[in-house]
């Protein structure tokens, strides 16, 4: 046994003294060993950190309290409270790693109603109290409420809005009262006036701070929550005077703390946790989006595996080539000793050992090695892709894998030698080997080639393939045709150079004749070499094809999505609107683009679609725009939208209340049509004003304009009446003649006018002309409705367009079947009937959150048919690149917008490239670049391998005098043109199998519908890269040939070959 | 075909090696008759590409003969198959190669190449470096043993390389030119090491040699010509011998008179034979 260890020893030994004597060699083989495994590992560890970002920008876009969970229970006593909290707090059942402590908080369930002393009358608000309140809450004036002592008044924080309503300041009294009319019992003292912070993360899930609310509405909806102590409020409770409390605690996901691999156990906590606090207690709400968020981010992750195994696969498919290459070369530079052993009476088992002694010991040295550079690989790409501090582990696929492809290695290293043990011993030595090109060879090439050719036919003819499933044709046909074409090159090079040899037979430079002599009778070793070559840099083509095409496509994409290189979603002071604050922001018109967009739907069909209302001057300024997306300049296809000259609508003037004067006749007396008036108010928004159900007979019907019955200084418009069918949707019938209208300011009535048929014009729910008759002269409108009732009848103002010429996207068109002068009738969001006129067509329309189907109006005609009232106060901008538009964008906020929403086509475009395709494409161009630097070493080792042995040759000439040119020169450009080859064949193998797959490869592309997917090459990168390859190349090799002519010295003829 | 005499240790028998080349056949022998009897100490010569190492390789069974028959100790080396020819190489003979760098692994120190045979004969640790301490006293390389063979000298190297083919204790040694960088008294002690050595364990040794004065110091002289055995010389006396087809080859002092291709009357005596150069009758008149 000893004497076994002793010999294994002994081998070892001089195995690691023979790779120490081929140390170039042994380096190679060490290197392309090492990044076999590496790549191959780190697409493992790449993989599992990728998901880790995945899943973390997951938990990051949403806030830490809506990602964690929730605990709702309404209680009666404050011992219930207590139980809730010593459950919570102490049951090891409902302890959940990476959630925080709970943060527990009161609240009343419905709003109470808060009033001065004296005065019933009041807004509606909840009250509420958290643990911890003073530390967050900002203060305007006053100070934080405190507990207080037991009969004082409740000390409470309230908003500026609540103040202004009632006046309130620091000191001041407070009643609060239940909807049941059950009043606070000592009342409330007002210690300080709060800023609500919406967006302090501390809030959680609680909506203390509605937005305000719109004017015009009806009703009057309740305001920022008055905020007490919590000791305080759980007095309250005891008092029994608020017994609908609610207790919540909330539990904040520490994002941190939450990995992939603990992320089902979390969400089993999760479940577990609300069965349990169910269990405990009964009625308790539990809520979290944690497990809808981890399966999210499991999502991501499985659409990102293809991609990466795609690049891995491939990449490793390289590096076992070139591993098979350079082992034969070693095997090569073994034949000697093998040839030696043999000679000795080595058995070829020990002939065998002897070789992978050598092997073992590089393998041994590669896996640590690799897993390294693979570690150190996929954490640089992290660094640069991925979330900030997501970790790159060595975990245990990964190590799988490398372990896997290690035998391999081993395994083609060993089948590369085991044709050394087979051989004669005094072949052997003298390096016969079968010719070079046997047909034996080709068939193999042949079936590569046909592989290829067959994963390209079938990937150009199934089209994009959408899923990103396991598709092995896609996932190997680039790199089969990649090798496939370096092949091809190889063999057809000695041919190529024949034929330089034939036409420069009689030409006097000696050097182009020698060289492309040495060339074309270059046999099997450099081949192989330049087949590697030209695969490694075909592959590196196609990566950085593949990429920047995406990376071009990313970009228009980002910018046709986002519209313009930011948009904004701002809140507007009161009164403003979008369009006329950026005109006062930006008057030249090139840097800001207000717009309205919104939701609609196609009238007929009810397909949805994105309507965009801009100012047509600014958006061919402003918005991203590709020439491809429509037949004909912006300029040409937007001119038809510019509005033309039209009648304002009648101006009421700063009314408080409308009047409008009806005749009717034949109205079904059960079931009376409602008659509302809409009005454009100053801000664009559209008021609905209900005057009240159509009596027979003459009438005037009156309403409020305006909230909350205050004195409005705001100017409106009439847009349109309505005569809407009753609940009993009766429909509507009868005889109307529409007389005046009238408004009041202060005490004043003022005529407004009669309805004259110019200026106005009626149409059905469906868009149908309703036929009228004028009374004449005495400026009525006359409508009568027997046979057909209508769901709804619109009197409306002339100047309100009856369509819109608008541009459509291919897929509106296509949806409805309708052409370019055709017209469209569509809803808008508040399911107003507008008719679109088409007037132009394109592909996509920036601004449309990257629609398929979508229009463009222009924005003064689409505001004449309302705005969504969701947009209340609020307004879209797009603003252009650079400092003007940044400053246009300043001056905004000066003029006290507040952006809520800012996207900029920057951001959009880095997100893209953080989904998995571009991570994965990533890891390809970096692999390649690195399998192609390994490629042209290996190539390098092979011609300084080949050139010692012709060091003799050079000696030779230097001996007999020939000058120092003549002896490089021709030298020199053989290898160049070995390598020269090798690098732009594959450049241009690469650059073709990527024009041909582009638009055909899923897992590469996940091409958007909209804008559509542009493929070109891009030829300034291409250019710069070749360049850079080339000189890469160039520089080895001078460093080969001038290493090789420094040696070449006429001592070396007196020494032996060793 | 005459089987092998008892005595004798290698016999061929009509012996042909064929080279195959891109567009040519090189017949390197061409009927080789050669009997060595055990013991004996023997040098080929030969002019250069006269096939005296592809003689060598046959009978130490690095190749197979294209045609005829090897015996070595009774082996039929046309005919053992691969293992039991990998086995004959290992322990029956030991090979000394013509160049003399391929004797030797580069990067290995002398001990360890002195030891490679025997590992792979299995010769036990404690055995093979006592055995490898004596050769290399024998060899005179005592203070070498540690260095490396690059670290060797052209000489150095030859005699290591001898020392390495004799380390298994072969009953044959055949030995390719081991001589050729050697001064006269390197030379010599090589010679004295293969003498000692057959006189010790009876080894045969063939040697390849250019060096008249090596030849000498053989007990028996074989020249090789053309891929034949030409001629044979004993204590300083060169015979001429007869091939298998009563083939005959004159010795080099004979082709002044008899140049190739001339004609000559034969006249066998009683005792002499003799050679009368004639100019054929109708030759000359054409
Ligand atoms: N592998 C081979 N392929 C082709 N021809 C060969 C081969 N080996 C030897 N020869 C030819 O066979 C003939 C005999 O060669 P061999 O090496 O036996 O000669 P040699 O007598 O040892 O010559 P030298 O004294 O120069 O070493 C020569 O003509 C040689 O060219
Ligand atoms: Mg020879």
């Amino acid at each position: 046994m000893r004497t076994i260890s002793r010999e294994a020893f002994g081998g070892l030994w001089l195995a690691v003294r023979a790779l120490v004597a081929r140390a170039g060699l042994t380096l190679a083989l060490t290197a392309l060993t090492a990044f076999a495994v590496g790549v191959a590992a780190a697409g493992a560890m790449y993989l599992r950190a990728a998901g880790e970002s995945l899943l973390q920008d997951r938990l990051a876009a949403t806030s830490p309290f809506s990602a964690g969970l929730l605990v709702e229970r309404r209680v009666a006593t404050s011992t219930e409270v207590e139980r809730l909290r010593q459950l919570l707090r102490h049951d090891p059942r409902l302890a959940v790693p990476a959630l925080t402590a709970p943060l527990f908080g009161l609240e009343s369930e419905g709003f109470l109603t808060y009033s001065r002393p004296g005065n019933s009358d009041g807004p509606r608000a909840r009250i509420a109290a958290r643990e911890g309140l003073c530390g967050h809450l900002r203060l305007a004036a006053g100070r934080c409420p405190a507990a207080g002592a037991q009969d004082q008044p409740m000390q409470a924080a309230v908003s500026p809005r609540m103040a202004r309503r009632l006046g309130l300041r620091p000191g001041s009294r407070l009643e609060a009262t239940t909807l049941r009319g059950e009043a606070v019992a000592p009342g409330l003292v007002v210690t300080g006036i709060y800023e609500p912070t919406p967006t302090d993360p501390w809030w959680g899930m609680r909506a203390y701070f509605p937005p305000p609310p719109e004017r015009g509405g009806g009703s009057d909806p309740p305001i920022d929550a008055v905020l007490v102590d919590h000791t305080a409020l759980l007095r309250e409770l005891d008092r029994s005077l608020t017994r609908n409390l609610s207790v919540t605690a909330e539990r904040a996901l520490d994002p941190g703390r939450v990995r992939l691999s603990n992320a089902t156990a979390l969400v089993g906590a999760v479940t577990q946790f609300r069965r349990e606090a169910w269990a405990s207690a009964g009625g308790t709400r539990v809520e979290s989006r944690l497990p809808s968020l981890v399966d999210q981010a499991r999502l991501d992750r499985r659409a990102l595996t293809t991609p990466v195994l795609l690049a891995t696969v491939q990449l490793d498919a390289l590096a076992m080539l070139m591993l098979l290459v350079v082992a034969r070369m070693a095997a090569d530079a073994r034949a000697g000793e093998i040839a030696l052993a043999k000679l000795r009476g080595a058995s070829s088992r020990q002939a065998f050992l002897l070789a992978t002694y050598e092997l073992t010991v590089v393998t041994l040295l590669a896996f640590p090695l690799g897993l390294a550079v693979g570690w150190g690989g996929a954490s640089a790409l992290a660094r640069v892709q991925l979330r900030p501090g997501v970790p790159v582990a060595v975990t245990l696929p990964a190590l799988g894998v490398a372990a896997v492809v290690s035998v391999v290695a081993l395994a083609a290293a060993a089948l590369a030698g085991t044709g050394q043990v087979r051989r004669r011993v005094l072949a052997l030595w003298r390096r016969e080997r079968p010719e070079p090109g046997t047909r034996h060879g080709l068939v193999p090439e042949l079936a590569l080639l046909a592989a290829a050719i067959l994963g390209m036919v079938s990937l150009r003819l199934g089209g994009p393939r959408q899923g990103g499933g396991w598709d092995p044709v896609a996932l190997l046909a680039p790199a089969l045709a990649v090798l496939a074409g370096g092949l091809l090159a190889a063999r057809a090079l000695p041919a190529l150079a024949g034929g330089l040899v034939r036409a420069n037979a009689g030409s006097r430079s000696l050097a182009i004749y020698l060289a492309a002599r040495q060339v074309a009778r270059r046999g099997g070793a450099a081949l192989r070499v330049v087949v590697l070559l030209t695969a490694a840099f075909g592959l590196v083509a196609f990566a950085v094809t593949v990429r920047q095409d995406q990376r071009r496509n990313h970009h228009d994409r980002a910018w046709t999505e986002v519209g313009a290189a930011r948009a904004l979603q701002v809140r507007l002071p009161p009164g403003m609107r979008g369009e006329r604050i950026a005109a006062v922001a930006d008057p030249g018109g090139r840097q800001l683009l207000p717009g309205l967009r919104t939701g609609a739907a196609v009238a007929f069909s009810g397909t949805p679609f994105t309507l965009l209302g801009v100012d047509p001057d600014r958006y061919g300024r402003v918005a991203f725009w590709r020439e491809d997306f429509a037949g004909q300049p912006l300029g040409r296809l937007l001119a038809p939208l510019r509005p033309t000259a039209r009648v304002p609508p009648p101006e009421l003037g700063p009314a408080e209340e409308i009047e409008v004067r009806l005749a009717a006749d034949s109205v079904a007396l059960s079931a009376p049509p409602e008659l509302t008036a809409e009005l454009l108010g100053e801000d664009g928004r559209i008021i609905q004003v209900l005057l009240g159900p159509v009596r027979p007979g003459r009438h005037a019907y009156r309403a409020v304009v305006g909230a909350g019955g205050a004195a409005s200084t705001e100017s409106y418009r009439l847009l349109r009446l309505r005569l809407d069918e009753s609940e009993e949707l009766a429909g509507v019938t009868g005889v109307y003649r529409f007389e005046a209208v009238r408004a009041r300011q202060g005490d004043r009535w003022r005529l407004i006018g009669g309805f004259d048929p110019d200026r106005w014009y009626v149409r059905s729910a469906q868009g149908r002309v309703l036929p009228t008759t004028a009374a004449a002269g005495s400026g009525a409108l006359v409508i009568a409705l027997h046979r057909d009732p209508e769901a709804r009848v619109t009197v409306n103002s002339a100047a309100v367009p009856e369509e819109l010429p608008a541009v459509v996207t291919t897929g509106l068109l296509e949806d409805t079947g309708q052409a370019v002068g055709g017209l469209l009738s569509v809803r808008d969001a508040q399911g107003t009937l507008l008719k679109l006129k088409v007037t132009g067509v394109a592909r996509a329309l920036p601004g449309t959150d990257g629609a398929f189907v979508a229009a463009l109006v222009d924005l003064d005609g689409l505001l004449l048919y309302g705005r969504d009232t969701r947009l209340a106060g609020r307004a879209h901008l797009w603003a252009a690149a650079g400092p003007q538009a940044d400053a246009a964008v300043g001056r905004l906020e000066r003029l006290g917008v507040e952006i809520e929403q800012d996207l900029t086509a920057g951001q959009r475009r880095a997100d893209l490239g953080r989904q998995a395709p571009a991570l994965a494409l990533l890891l390809l161009v970096l692999g390649a670049a690195a399998a192609a630097v390994l490629a042209t070493g290996g190539m390098m080792l092979h011609l300084y391998l080949d050139g010692r042995r012709r060091r003799f040759e050079l000696a030779v000439l230097d001996a007999l005098g020939a000058r120092h040119r003549d002896q490089w020169l021709p030298l020199a450009l053989e290898h160049a043109v070995l390598v020269g080859w090798g690098v732009l064949a594959g450049g241009a193998v690469g650059l073709a199998t990527a024009l041909v797959v582009l638009p055909a490869v899923p897992q590469f592309l996940d091409p958007p519908r909209v804008p559509p997917a542009l493929h070109l090459p891009d030829w300034p990168v291409l250019t710069v890269g070749a360049g850079l390859a080339l000189a890469l190349v160039a520089a080895g090799l001078s460093l080969v040939v001038a290493g090789l002519v420094r040696a070449a010295r006429p001592e070396l003829l007196r020494e032996e070959v060793l | 075909m005459t089987p092998p005499a008892r005595g004798s240790l290698v016999a061929c028998r009509d012996l042909f090696q064929i080279y195959r080349l891109a567009g040519h056949e090189v017949v390197a022998l061409q009927g080789v008759d050669l009997d060595i009897a055990r013991g004996e100490l023997l040098a080929l010569l030969g002019p250069s590409g006269a096939g005296k190492s592809t003689l060598l390789a046959l009978v130490g069974g690095l190749e197979r003969p294209a045609a005829g028959r090897v015996w070595v100790d009774g082996q039929d080396l046309a005919r053992l198959p691969e293992a039991a020819l990998t086995a004959f190489r290992r322990g029956r003979v030991g090979f000394v190669l013509q160049t003399p760098a391929r004797n030797l692994l580069p990067y290995a120190s002398a001990v360890q190449n002195l030891e490679l045979p025997m590992r792979l004969a299995g010769v036990p640790a404690a055995r093979r470096r006592e055995r490898a301490r004596a050769l290399l006293a024998a060899t005179g390389l005592q203070a070498s043993g540690g260095r490396s063979v690059r670290a060797l000298s052209g000489g150095e190297q030859q005699r290591l390389a001898v020392a390495v083919a004799v380390a298994n204790e072969p009953p044959l040694l055949l030995a390719d030119e081991p001589t050729s960088q050697l001064d006269r008294g390197n030379a010599a002690r090589v010679l004295e090491l293969l003498r000692v050595l057959r006189d010790q364990t009876g080894t045969t040794v063939v040697m390849v040699t250019h060096d008249p004065e090596a030849a000498e110091a053989m007990d028996r002289t074989v020249s090789i010509r053309g891929g034949r055995v030409g001629a044979e010389g004993r204590g300083g006396v060169e015979y001429a011998v007869v091939g298998p087809t009563g083939l005959l080859q004159l010795p080099a002092h004979a082709l002044e008179v008899l140049p190739p291709g001339a004609r000559a009357l034969v006249e066998v005596g009683d005792g002499p034979v003799l050679l009368h150069p004639v100019e054929p009758p109708d030759e000359a008149s054409r």
